[in-house]
């Protein structure tokens, strides 16, 4: 029978969203906790007795007892299953004593990983753990594997934190050593390990066939990638090419969605709602980036279209609103004003929207007083 | 439009008489009547029946109203060639109807008849008022009316196809000026209280808060560094092995134990040594002692014997100071005695010489004393003869020659009371006067006079004669008053008496002088002088009685014997010291005797030769055995001194070091372990409260947000200030477009009046100041009277443009130049002229209708000049 367990990481319980208000904030975080539930279910479902979190369990290393102690009980209450904690970054073994604390108040299936010596999960499976003492500690925390010494056939798991060398670009995840501490991308094959969990990074990723980021199971901030999922790792024996698994878990999406505006009928709004679909949009947090042009009374309905995606999300922000280019027609210049100072005002804005001498943020600035008068002329009274 | 005439009954000052003025001309038409005519009245129903509709009596009409009858009028104007007239009937008549005069067809009533002459005069039908600020320029209020109500400038958009935005334009700047003001103030401040400043102060509250949660954050991190540090030292601490320290301490302790024995092994043999040699110090000083204590006994026993021979010898010495000092005092008294007898007779003789002085002195006294008696009993002698004189002083003389001089001068005027008789004597008769034979003939009579005539006498008197003879009796009797009180027969017995008094004066002052000579003092000085110097004499004598027995020794030199007398006492004081010397040495020889004694009385008994070699050898043999003792004992000290035993202090000192290290260790792990409480307590009280380290970054998240408000605020305040910018320059461009015309057609006319001025014109196209080479005035900074021609140049210059596009409209004015002074009202005239002509350039000529209650004031206006007339009833009425 194969071995089967939960791979997760980048829990960071505790972690607070200030950019949002109380309400939502509180939600945020109440999640990073409750997903834990969610993930005893998905190994209760799959039958895995082990759910290994690669690091960042919490988000600093020193939470509040509350933060502490609540997620310990969430474990504790689910006995079948063993949560091996690793230290990570944000919760490096270090000298705020958290681990001694963890440990002090863990309940008997949670076990804290803070040596670098192999750990038999059970009979013929061996966990080699890389935990974090500090935060910088410049150097490979997975070399050891490659001398760690363990029982003959035994499934060699790795479980660590940080960075792969060659994977994904500089901008997409959470990079997190510096080049001493970058995990070597075949560190699986160098240290025969069956699997190597990693933990790092919040998007999903697999470096090769035996190694993988899970991404965070509750996802905390916009950024492109698959999020909020634990991965589901079947091994049949030693040696043997493990099964890995997706398996959502997220509460709330954080949708990074680009949206380009085009003249002659085009519903961006369409666009938009597309890639909000998949989950209640209560529980969606928006980033959309807005582009390209549109006429007037194209602007103005899908202004009208943010308001209710606004309202209907837990959250909506708009990015490059003003970088959206107001194509100015005669007839939007006609609705205006059928006289001459306003809608010579509008030429002029429109204008300088147009000028390329002038500076990027000084045209931006024209677009945005254009779009303000006609705003004004779509909410004015009707002249008399 | 043209007027050709107007009438009005039952307004204002016209009761059923009416009033009409008629025969406008185009071009300038003049009425010029005083007050009392209505000329106000006539031009407010001229307004209120052009403009007012008909059903309507409100607002200046009001004024006009009157009790005889319905207000009524009728205005006679020409449009495109057509002759037409209003009639309106106000209030109870409520009428109107437009009528072509050149056909006699009425073309509407009511109100499509004002409906249609708004329409030919271009005004809004119901609005109270036409291009009134065109056609009307008020006495006095020319100003207010000169503000374009729109019509011109629609007229001018409509002719110069261009467009202001109007009240959509004003709408959009008020509402970004008004969004903009929630933002900002007028200056470009953020404003207080608005929704950028809010942001601001949250930003900045939450970047104070950041501030401090990461310092929280930074002392939380802080306080676990500093546990792990103390948890890392006590674990030091504690990993050395206790034994060891136990172990060294010991081991120092049995050291230490062995080094203090061998010490005070040490100890008891340098005692021994120091015993020994200390032992045969005190044997050789014994033989020493015994050896110097034999040899000062003998050297006693040889002083003794010194000392007695000098003892004697001295004795013999003091025996012959002392025969010395009795021949030497005997020679000194015998000196002394012959001094003292010639000090007596030296004393003796100074007593003769001062008896002598003052027995002379004596003897001058007493002569003095005696002139001086002689002196005072010759005083005493002229006192008394001049006491014996009468005392008359030269007043008394003067007082007697003045009461002389009065009788006398009295007894002159009693004789100079005289009258001349003619005597007549009979032959042979005689006759005296006052005792004398007098002849016939004149006779010079006083007034005391007596005639004796034959037969009797006559006897003269007067009053005067009798008072004078009274005077002269007083003065009589005070003269001799004056004789009996000074004692004196006469004046000239007065006299001598008082010359022989002043020549006995001084005779008693040359006495005076002559005592005051004798006796400088007084006599009573002379007589005290006299007393001292008897007595002095006196005792004198008794004195040099005393010496009677030296008064033949004089042999004696005294200098001779005071040197002898000096050389003696010299002698004396030279044995006496000899003496004296003797006697010291006497006391010393006496002490050394007593110590040579006393020596000897101590000296031991082994005094004898025998008995000090035996006592001599004894001591020299326990001398040696001590030395030879001492020398073993020093020898068993090197010899323990060579082994070099470890000093117990410095073994002491290291159990003093190690069991130090030992408390010390202890001490700090004590300290550190309450450290390492305190920390770990400070640290749990920090997880029973917030996560720093989180919250620090919720606030940086906070901040993100509140920097990205600030940034839209700030964006929106900018692209708010760009489009109200952008809309005003705008308008402001438009508005010159538009005013340009009006301004084109405003600057020759205003040059005719103030030259090289140009006008600055509103959106609304009035005049908001004017432009001179000095530069610009704003119209408030102007005379009344500037203003008022501006505003008239204004109205006339908007005229001519309508009437240039085909909308020729009146100017009415009524006294409209009432501030102009004279120079300016004639160029103002010359402008209505001008524009009421026709100009060479195709321009139509203004219908101008000027009215004025300043005859002479008009008199150079020129112009058609109307008359007011009464406005007969006709059938219809």
């Amino acid at each position: 029978m194969a071995f089967r367990f939960i791979h997760t990481a980048d829990w960071q319980l505790g972690r607070r969203f200030g950019r949002f208000d109380d309400a939502l904030s509180g939600q945020l975080s109440a999640q990073r906790t409750e997903v834990i539930t969610r993930i005893a279910r998905a190994a209760a479902q799959h039958d895995c007795a082990h759910v290994l979190v690669a690091g960042d369990v919490w988000d600093t290393t020193t939470p509040s007892n509350a933060v502490l102690r609540q997620p310990l009980d969430v474990m504790g209450e689910h006995p079948d299953v063993t949560w091996w904690l690793l230290p990570g970054n944000h919760d490096a073994d270090g000298p705020d004593g958290l681990w001694d604390r963890v440990e002090a108040r863990a309940p008997d299936n949670v076990r804290a990983l803070r040596v670098a010596e192999p750990v038999e999960l059970e009979p013929g499976v061996q966990l080699l753990p890389a935990p974090w003492a500090r935060i910088h500690h410049g150097e490979d925390l997975t070399r050891w594997m490659e001398s760690a010494q363990t029982p003959i056939g035994a499934i060699r798991i790795g479980l660590a934190h940080g960075s792969i060398k060659t994977f994904g670009t500089k901008n997409d995840g959470q990079a997190s050593g510096e080049t001493a501490e970058i995990i070597p991308p075949d560190r699986a094959a160098s240290a025969r390990l069956d699997y190597l969990a990693l933990g790092d990074w919040h998007a999903r990723a697999g470096v090769n066939a035996r190694t993988h980021y899970p991404g965070t199971p509750e996802p905390d901030r916009f950024k492109t990638g698959d999020r909020g999922q634990v991965l589901l790792v079947e091994i049949d024996a030693s040696g043997s090419e493990p099964r890995v698994t997706d398996i959502p878990t997220a509460q709330y999406r954080w949708p990074v969605i680009s949206a380009t505006l085009r003249v002659n009928g085009h519903d961006a709004g369409a666009d938009v709602e597309r890639q909000i679909e998949g989950s209640a949009a209560r529980h969606t947090l928006a980033e959309i980036h807005l582009s390209g042009e549109t006429t007037v009374a194209e602007w103005a309905a899908f202004e009208a279209y943010l308001a209710d995606l606004t309202d209907r999300c837990a959250h909506v922000e708009i990015r490059g609103a003003s970088s959206v280019d107001l194509k100015v027609v005669a007839e939007d210049l006609d609705a205006l004003d059928a006289q001459g100072s306003v809608r010579g005002a509008a030429e002029n804005l429109r204008a300088r929207r147009g000028d390329m001498s002038l500076s990027e943020s000084e045209r931006q600035l024209a677009g945005e007083a254009l779009r303000l008068l006609f705003g004004f002329a779509a909410t004015a009274e009707p002249a008399s | 439009m043209k007027l050709d005439a107007f009438r009005f009954r039952h307004v204002g000052p016209f009761g059923s008489e009416g009033v009409s003025v008629s025969g406008l001309r185009p071009g300038l038409n003049v009425v010029s009547e005083h007050n009392e005519r209505g000329k106000s009245s006539l031009l407010s129903a001229l307004e209120t029946v052009l403009f007012l509709p008909h059903t309507s009596w409100k607002g200046p009409a009001k004024q006009l109203g009157r009790e005889d009858g319905a207000p009524m009028g009728e205005i006679d104007f020409t449009v495109a060639g057509t002759h037409y007239r209003l009639s309106k009937t106000f209030r109870t008549g409520k009428t109107a109807a437009l009528t072509n005069l050149s056909t006699g067809a009425i073309v509407a009533t009511k109100r499509e008849a004002e409906e249609r002459v708004a329409e030919m005069l271009g005004f809004e039908p119901g609005s109270g008022r036409g291009p009134s600020g065109l056609l009307w320029v008020r006495q006095g209020n020319s100003m207010e009316a000169a503000q374009d109500d729109g019509q011109v400038a629609s007229r001018l958009e409509s002719e110069l196809s261009t467009l202001v935005g109007g009240d959509r334009a004003r709408a959009y700047l008020e509402r970004t000026e008004a969004e903009l003001g929630e933002l900002l103030t007028r200056t470009g401040r953020v404003k207080t209280g608005g929704p950028l400043q809010l942001a601001e102060d949250r930003l900045a509250a939450t970047e104070a808060q950041l501030e401090r949660a990461q310092a929280a954050a930074d002392q939380t991190r802080q306080l676990g560094l500093d546990l792990q540090a103390v948890e890392a030292r006590i674990a030091s601490l504690q990993s050395d092995t206790p034994t060891d320290a136990h172990d060294a301490i010991e081991r120092t302790r049995a050291e230490l134990s062995t080094a203090r024995e061998a010490r005070g092994r040490l100890d008891a043999l340098r005692a021994d040594a120091a015993r020994r040699a200390a032992e045969g110090e005190r044997a050789d000083d014994k033989l020493a002692a015994h050896m110097a204590a034999v040899q000062g006994y003998d050297q006693a026993q040889a002083r003794r014997a010194d000392i007695d021979a000098a003892l004697e010898d001295l004795a013999r010495t003091e025996a012959e100071a002392q025969t010395r000092l009795s021949a030497l005092g005997e020679e000194l008294s015998a000196l002394s005695t012959a001094r003292e007898r010639l000090e007596r007779a030296d004393r003796a003789s100074a007593i003769g010489e001062r008896l002598a002085e003052r027995n002379a002195a004596l003897q001058d006294a007493l002569a003095n004393l005696d002139a001086l008696q002689t002196e005072a009993g010759r005083r005493a002698d002229l006192v008394a003869t001049r006491d014996g004189l009468a005392a008359v002083t030269r007043g008394d003389l003067d007082a007697l020659s003045r009461l002389e001089r009065e009788r006398e001068a009295t007894a002159r005027d009693l004789a100079g009371l005289q009258v001349t008789l003619i005597l007549e004597l009979d032959t042979g008769a005689t006759a005296t006067l006052d005792g004398k034979a007098i002849s016939s003939g004149p006779v010079r009579v006083s007034a005391a006079s007596e005639l004796s005539l034959p037969g009797g006498r006559i006897r003269m008197d007067a009053p005067e004669a009798e008072q004078l003879r009274s005077t002269m009796a007083r003065l009589e009797n005070d003269a001799a008053a004056l004789l009996e009180k000074l004692d004196i027969e006469s004046a000239e017995a007065g006299e001598a008496a008082m010359r022989e008094r002043a020549e006995l004066d001084a005779d008693i002052a040359l006495i005076d002088r002559q005592i005051g000579l004798i006796a400088p003092d007084g006599v009573a000085a002379v007589e005290d002088a006299r007393d001292r110097l008897a007595t002095e004499v006196e005792r004198l004598s008794e004195q040099l009685n005393g010496f009677e027995d030296i008064a033949a020794d004089t042999d004696t030199d005294p200098a001779t014997l005071a040197r002898e007398l000096n050389r003696v006492e010299g002698e004396r004081r030279a044995e006496r010291a000899r003496a004296e010397q003797l006697g010291r040495d006497r006391v010393r020889l006496e002490v050394e005797a007593s110590n040579a004694q006393r020596m000897l009385a101590n000296a031991p008994l082994s005094a004898t030769p025998s008995e000090r070699e035996a006592a001599i050898a004894a001591l020299s043999s326990r001398a040696l055995l001590a030395r030879q003792q001492g020398e073993q004992s020093r020898a068993a000290l090197d010899e323990a001194q060579a082994q070099a035993p470890t000093d117990p202090a410095l073994i002491e000192a290291r159990l003093k070091r190690l069991l130090d290290a030992q408390s010390n260790r202890q001490d700090t792990l004590s300290r550190l372990e309450i450290e390492r409480t305190e920390l770990s307590a400070r640290r749990r009280q920090v997880f029973d409260d917030q996560d720093p380290e989180a919250e620090a970054e919720r606030l940086a998240e906070v901040a993100v947000r509140l920097r990205e408000d600030v940034a839209q605020y700030r964006l929106r305040a900018n692209a708010l200030s760009l489009l109200r910018d952008t809309l005003r320059s705008s308008q402001s461009a438009l508005q010159d477009r538009y005013t340009a015309p009006v301004r084109a057609e405003l600057a020759p006319l205003l040059s005719r009046v103030i030259t090289g001025a140009e006008a600055e014109l509103s959106e609304h196209l009035g005049p908001t100041g004017l432009r001179r080479s000095g530069g610009d005035d704003p119209l408030e900074r102007l005379s009344g009277g500037t203003q008022e021609q501006i505003a008239v140049l204004t109205r006339l210059a908007f005229a001519r443009l309508l009437a240039r596009g085909g909308q020729p409209c009146p100017v009415i004015l009524d006294d409209a130049l009432v501030y102009a002074d004279d120079g300016r009202r004639e160029a103002m005239f010359d402008v209505l002229n001008y524009v009421a002509a026709e100009g060479t350039d195709g321009q139509p000529g203004l219908q101008l209708l000027y009215l004025s209650c300043h005859a002479r004031a008009t008199e150079t206006l020129g112009g058609h000049v109307l008359q007011l007339t009464p406005w007969p009833l006709s059938g219809r009425e």
